[in-house]
């Protein structure tokens, strides 16, 4: 069923046409969470209330609608949202001195990673800042063209091939530092 | 990134994802008894209404404020 087919579908409310761009995009879509929030229960909140706003709007779905683009920014989206508000109450946390120190925690690819490359490739990802983060996410990972990841993210196609460009230096460059000082 | 490994893929809980799916397909069902989209009642549920209960409200806001400054003055 290609993108069209799965447009109307929803349209008619056709839980046959939500299955089936479920069982498409679901892992790709929780895969790009996880590895953008670094937190497993976060990314299936934010899956689940991603999943559930295309339920929701299924009827209003423009018919040209390209469903992958639109469900990566809904999700792009809402975990900028959370992430504005974690920050606020972490802030006004630390500053009343209530938060605690975060313990070191296993993170989310230990299960799924299978050698010590895509681990260390992982790490370098982690940390990267937001911005570059989710364009080599949006290009790299999940195959966007940088025209369509510009639409995600709300810029222009030239400022993600920049962004794109200077996320892919600085991966580089933390890698080469992992391979200097292990 | 030609140069680095490829990334492994992963997916959310079976349970999870079944639990989304009976929560998506409930909101679907929802959806499918509201008004039809476009019709008198649709725009009604989805406008008109917040509209007037938000005039209304500013409305009451208002008068509450005018009717506490003239008892102040």
């Amino acid at each position: 069923m290609d993108s069209e087919a799965l447009v109307a579908g929803l349209a008619r409310g056709d839980t046959r046409a939500f299955d089936a761009a479920y069982d498409l995009y679901r892992a790709p879509l929780y895969a790009f969470l996880v590895r953008l929030s670094g937190a497993v229960a976060l990314a299936e909140d934010l899956l689940q209330e991603t999943w559930l706003r295309l339920a929701r709007h299924s009827r209003a779905l423009p018919a040209g609608t390209e469903l992958r683009p639109w469900l990566f920014t809904v999700a792009r989206n809402l975990y900028r949202s959370h992430r504005r508000w974690a920050l606020l109450d972490a802030g006004r946390l630390r500053e009343l001195g209530l938060l605690p120190p975060s313990a070191p925690q296993p993170g989310p690819f230990d299960a799924a990673v299978e050698n010590e490359a895509q681990r260390e490739l992982e790490a370098a990802l982690a940390v990267l800042p937001l911005d570059q983060r989710e364009v080599l996410l949006l290009c790299a990972v999940s195959g966007f063209e940088p025209t369509e990841a510009a639409a995600i993210l709300g810029i222009s196609p030239e400022a993600t091939r920049q962004r794109l460009a200077r996320a892919r230096g600085r991966l580089r460059e933390r890698l080469r530092i992992r391979e200097v000082m292990p | 990134m030609n140069e680095t490994p490829e990334l492994p893929g992963f997916d959310v809980a079976p349970e999870r994802a079944e639990q989304i799916r009976r929560r998506a397909h409930a909101i679907l069902r929802a959806e499918q008894a509201a008004p039809p989209v476009g019709s008198f009642a649709y725009r009604y549920e989805r406008s008109i209404e917040p509209a007037l209960l938000i005039g209304l409200g500013l409305c009451q806001a208002l008068w509450t404020a005018h009717g506490t400054w003239l008892l102040l003055r």
